[in-house]
């Protein structure tokens, strides 16, 4: 049974043959490849393979997949924390509680990125993995699991990166809501926490999402701590696992840069490639910065 | 309750205990924040501190601020564990001819210490921050001073708000096609300080108008209606009341520039170095020699060696040195700023 599909299968694949062999008669080697098939191979390539035995594939798929997972889950972190503390810090902490978080929290955005990678190795990754070991816990998603170095671990130190910038652009916006604003609200008879949710926050959302834009900007650039702790394989992450696929080793589009850069041939399709990267990178970066400018233009309350 | 009862006392009700719980969750996140900062300045200090410092007289490690990074060799010697750099091994064996056969376990980089790296980083920022002051004022002047607003200016403007948020490893592959092949500089000191230069300008030029803004109209016009020119009242009546913030403002992008890694990677810094910088036969081959860079050894040291006692000796010592450099430029920039708000009153 198993031996005639067998059979069977070898009779088609040999049937395929005359076919190859005329599409390779008619293949002319000298031939350039049209630019179109050159930018959908590797808008849409689904690999990315260099100083292969066979043939490369410089596909950016698996890079900006990886790139926006890991930004991803920097945001999830970051956004609430990052918008939570500018909520508190302008609107409930006391004056004293103010002076010290600022300056804390502007410390935060200076340690450099190298060190936070350093850290993610060192420390963080290895202690992830044992919080996803420990047994009560086995119910999330994707625990428990053995890689040390995954998205989880560059989303989570990224999200210590994003915070500040967050923060900061997100506290300037809520200081622009004008006084009056609040005390109107007060006068009406509102709490303190129906003021902030219906009044302050509205009248600074445009504020608010231009800052969450800006930290994704400030996360997507990042190369350190990507390089240092996402894993470093080179493949589309698997989405079918679901929610747990945050646990996986992905690379990044400035991580490959940082990785390959050093050790290309000049010239080469490989090295071409790699600025080509950097393009994208430059142009999604000025996408990002265009559209956080918008929505602050556009949305900007009037006050008169 | 020792409140006086009065008309306006807190009343406790649903809607009060919702409030305070929401604040609550806010100051959780506030704190959780500052916590995680703290662990990570915590972790780094600790165990870094044991390799910068010792119990003993000078209290500092000084072989870790004055010696280059060398190779540690671990072997057993006459039943005893020993651990030698380098230099020290290759004495010993001389000394001892068995020794030269004797098993070791080596790493890289673990022995010796980073002074080549400090020195490069500090060539680094002094080079990249001369240039970017320069070309910043410069440019700012130009802006805020002599252009006329129109379709040109606008599009300068842009172009600046939108540089600051460029990653930085596309700087640096600006910076190596640029500077490393296109101007043929090879990975040198000079292409790592323009490509840091450039990096950073966006923030000098923003602070640099933000402060030459700052300067009232009336010491200008006071300065031209005495018969000055415009460069005369620039130089003499604006420029030096807007300096100190500009110098102010700048050191942040200090902290920047010596943070980054990504942009010298391929245009400034070399893994490994033997000679130091002032170890040059013309004096025109300084500029166009690369450097090792705190920051680039911390990579190197994290990811190219294993992870084990040995190593993260030199893996948090170097973290610890580093950290605490920007930390310090960084807590300095948060001061004078702070203390600078108040200080001219026009």
């Amino acid at each position: 049974m198993r031996a005639d599909t067998f059979k069977q299968l070898t009779r088609d694949y040999l049937a395929g043959f005359p076919a190859i062999e005329k599409d390779l008669e008619q293949w002319d080697y000298t031939r350039p490849v049209p630019v179109t098939q050159a930018f959908t191979a590797f808008v849409f390539g689904r690999q990315w393979l260099t100083a292969s035995f066979w043939q490369d594939w410089y596909g950016v798929l698996p890079l900006l997949a990886g790139s926006l997972m890991v930004s991803f889950v920097a945001l999830i972190i970051a956004v609430p924390l990052g918008v939570g503390a500018a909520i508190y810090v302008n609107q409930i902490a006391t004056l004293r509680e103010q002076h010290f978080i600022k300056p804390g929290i502007e410390f935060i955005s200076a340690i450099p990125s190298v060190v936070l990678g350093f850290f993610g190795i060192a420390v963080l990754g290895q202690a992830l993995r044992a919080l996803s070991q420990v047994s009560w816990l086995a119910w999330l998603p994707g625990f428990p699991y053995s890689e040390r170095l995954n998205i989880l671990t560059a989303g989570c130190l990224l999200a210590l990166l994003a915070v500040p910038t967050i923060f900061s652009l997100a506290e300037d916006a809520l200081n622009h809501v004008p006084r009056a604003f609040r005390e109107a609200s007060f006068a009406l008879g509102a709490s303190r926490l129906q003021t902030i949710v219906k009044i302050v926050v509205p009248a600074s959302l445009s504020g608010i999402v231009s800052a969450v834009l800006l930290g994704l900007g400030r996360v997507v650039g990042e190369t350190m701590v990507v390089l240092l702790c996402a894993g470093n394989r080179i493949a589309i992450p698997d989405f079918t696992a679901g929610l747990a696929v945050i646990t996986q080793p992905v690379h990044t589009m400035t991580g490959i840069i940082a990785q390959e850069m050093g050790e290309v041939v000049r010239g080469s399709i490989h090295y071409r490639a790699l600025f080509v990267v950097g393009l994208v990178l430059f142009v999604l970066s000025l996408l990002i910065n265009y559209v956080a400018q918008k929505i602050v233009r556009r949305y900007r309350i009037s006050v008169g | 309750m020792n409140a006086p009862d009065h008309l306006f006392r807190p009343r406790h009700n649903a809607a009060r205990r919702a409030e305070s719980a929401t604040f609550w969750v806010f100051r959780a996140a506030t704190y959780f924040i500052l916590l995680c900062g703290a662990i990570v300045f915590l972790d780094i200090f600790v165990k870094g501190g044991r390799t910068v410092f010792k119990a003993e007289a000078p209290f500092v490690n000084t072989t870790f601020f004055t010696a280059a990074p060398e190779s540690l060799y671990l072997f057993e010697w006459q039943g005893r564990k020993r651990e030698m750099g380098d230099r020290e091994f290759r004495a010993f064996k001389e000394q001892h001819p068995a020794a030269a056969s004797v098993k070791t376990e080596s790493y890289v980089y673990s022995a010796g210490g980073i002074f080549p790296c400090i020195v490069g980083t500090v060539l680094l920022v002094v080079g990249s921050m001369a240039i970017a002051l320069v070309l910043g004022v410069c440019a700012a002047i130009y802006l805020n001073e002599y252009a006329r607003d129109g379709q040109f200016i606008r599009f300068v403007r842009l172009a600046i708000l939108n540089l600051a948020g460029v990653p930085s490893i596309v700087f640096g592959l600006f910076g190596f096609g640029m500077f490393v092949i296109f101007f043929g500089w090879n990975v040198s000191l000079l292409a790592g300080w323009f490509t840091l230069a450039f990096m950073v300008l966006p923030v000098v030029i923003t602070a640099s108008e933000e402060s030459l803004k700052g300067v009232p109209k009336g010491f200008r016009e006071g300065s031209l209606a005495l018969g000055a020119t415009k460069w005369q009242t620039i130089r003499k009546n604006v420029l030096p009341y807007a300096l100190p913030g500009i110098l102010t403002s700048s050191i942040l992008g200090i902290a920047r520039v010596a943070g980054e890694t990504a942009p010298i990677m391929f245009t400034a810094a070399y893994v490994v170095r033997d000679k130091l910088p002032w170890d040059v036969a013309r004096a025109g081959d300084f500029f166009f020699q690369g450097v090792m860079a705190l920051p680039y050894h911390i990579y190197v040291v994290s990811s190219k060696i294993p992870q084990n006692d040995y190593t993260e000796r030199v893996q948090y010592g170097t973290a610890f040195v580093f950290l605490l450099i920007v930390a310090l430029i960084a807590a300095s920039s948060i001061l004078l700023r702070h203390r600078r708000r108040h200080r001219y009153k026009w």
